[in-house]
């Protein structure tokens, strides 16, 4: 809960920065979706992929 | 069998020119008829050139140069630049954005005298998975008109699957061709990552973007795939398959094919019918000669966040220039684009070499198969009414089993496999190896010709 306050306000001041105004039900839904990413994130950095380049789709012999 | 032209493959039409049997002007006034029937109701087509059209195939109807998309109709997904004309992606924002040269696939079909009907529908900015769109009205799937179509790609989708137009090209970013042709019952394909260009079409994200084409059927696809494939050195992501890669390969023989079937991911938390069904074309599979084998992919869990993690991104930074206008935006696209707000450089970086030892992980599993057999979709197709808000259930779950393939760029094709209880329809998804486009659409072929689900048209329009 803590962490969603934080989480809303480091939201807000991003759409500040972006002269964005949105009416609450789009604020709630836009935050919704802001919360899934940070969460998609949290996993994909809990992972070390770092002797891969970035972008990759072809592997030599595969 | 299907006897009347709206659904008439590209052979068969190309056939009757060939034998004078009809002309492309009197083809185009058949379509012309359709569109203006049913368009009010489906909302396929955001704008028709119906004068052009005209006056292009009197002047089609005279020439003796026929190639095998000659006097086919098209539409074009309205992120498509065709010269003078605008393109909208769908959006308020875009309503004045007039093209000033065609994009290269455009040109691929002015070059191969293609009838182009107009622009279809989609999902403003082509950002998102069911198709609701209320900048331009939502299309509606011809299965059953009060629920979604399927997106990004719906007008695509809805104009083949209604007998609109014989075939439309879509865009596919995480699932946007194959997830409407699932959903209205018709093929999807989506090509190799590079192997369309991409020269002349709005972007969503650099990193997943492909445009590829819906239409009746596997063999349309592979005759489209023909023409509109090929290395273009203006387009920095192209890449070369060589040359006539597309084609029937008079030497397959199923029983050499082995087809790839997952034991986790895909058939989790997947509807019982869509398994049921999918199950089912595996057994028919099998049966037809196919090998089969069972295949563990522990890391694909990661495929959709990724997919979805590197897409908000990079759609965001496309999107800067227009942000100003937020208010023009609808509530289901920019609530959802402005969720990736704030990720870093070193953020996005990170999530770009998960990407790769992903796609390298996916890569050694493939060595040993032809192509992975899984549902397209996981879920049943939503009513409209409860489509509206960004992050229902459907909208999140939609693209699950899709943006897997264009994390990786591997070819993947949505095929049908016959109805749900609610006679809607369900599709199965064939994903191959990298730049095996070609085997890909064969194996496809082959599965509708023993199959014939591709045949199935809805109901209302016969």
């Amino acid at each position: 809960m803590k962490n969603e306050i934080r989480l809303k306000e480091i939201f807000k001041n991003h759409l500040k920065e972006k002269k964005i105004v949105l009416e609450k039900e789009n604020f709630d839904e836009a935050f919704e979706t802001f919360l899934k990413i940070r969460k998609i994130y949290n996993s994909i950095l809990s992972k070390n992929s770092n002797s891969f380049e970035p972008r990759q789709r072809m592997f030599g012999d595969t | 069998m299907i006897e009347n032209i709206y659904y008439s493959s590209i052979q068969k039409l190309h056939n009757l020119y060939k034998n004078k049997k009809i002309s492309p002007s009197e083809v185009n006034e058949i379509f012309l008829k359709r569109i203006n029937k049913h368009n009010k109701v489906l909302n396929a087509f955001i704008e028709v050139y119906e004068d052009e059209s005209k006056v292009f195939t009197k002047d089609l109807d005279i020439t003796k140069e026929f190639s095998i998309l000659s006097g086919i109709p098209v539409g074009l997904k309205d992120l498509i630049d065709l010269k003078n004309k605008f393109t909208t992606a769908g959006s308020k924002i875009l309503k004045d954005n007039l093209a000033t040269n065609n994009a290269k696939i455009t040109q691929d079909f002015i070059n191969h005298k293609s009838i182009i009907l107009g622009k279809t529908n989609l999902v403003e900015f082509a950002f998102g998975t069911l198709g609701i769109n209320t900048s331009t009205e939502t299309c509606r799937n011809p299965w059953d008109i009060k629920k979604v179509p399927g997106g990004s790609s719906s007008g695509s989708a809805v104009s083949v699957s209604a007998g609109l137009t014989t075939f439309a090209i879509g865009t596919d970013t995480g699932g946007s061709v194959r997830m409407p042709a699932s959903l209205c019952g018709i093929t999807g394909f989506k090509p190799t990552y590079g192997v369309v260009s991409r020269r002349g079409v709005l972007d969503l994200s650099w990193s997943m973007d492909h445009v590829g084409p819906m239409a009746r059927s596997a063999e349309d696809c592979l005759n489209i795939m023909s023409v509109i494939s090929g290395y273009d050195p203006k387009d920095k992501y192209s890449i070369n398959l060589g040359k006539n890669s597309f084609f029937i390969d008079k030497t397959f023989d199923r029983r050499k094919i082995k087809l790839g079937l997952p034991k986790n991911y895909f058939f989790d938390d997947v509807n019982d019918e869509i398994k049921s069904n999918v199950m089912n074309s595996v057994n028919k599979l099998s049966d037809l000669g196919y090998q089969i084998e069972e295949i563990d992919l522990p890391f694909v869990e990661d495929g959709r966040n990724l997919n979805v993690g590197i897409l908000l991104p990079e759609a965001l930074t496309i999107h800067s220039e227009y942000l100003n206008k937020f208010s023009q935006y609808s509530p289901t696209v920019i609530n959802r684009l402005l969720g990736g707000l704030g990720i870093s450089s070193e953020e996005y970086l990170s999530a770009s070499k998960s990407m790769s030892e992903f796609n390298y992980k996916m890569a050694e599993k493939m060595k040993n198969i032809d192509a992975l057999i899984t549902p397209t979709v996981p879920v049943l197709t939503p009513l409209i009414s409860d489509s509206l808000s960004p992050n229902t259930y459907e909208s999140n779950s939609m693209g699950k089993f899709t943006g897997v393939f264009n994390l990786t760029g591997q070819p993947s094709i949505s095929l049908p496999t016959g109805v749900s209880s609610k006679n809607m329809p369900i599709g199965m998804m064939l994903s191959g190896k990298m730049n095996d486009d070609n085997n890909l659409l064969n194996i496809s072929i082959d599965w509708q010709n023993e199959t014939k689900y591709h045949n199935h048209i809805p109901k209302d329009f016969e």
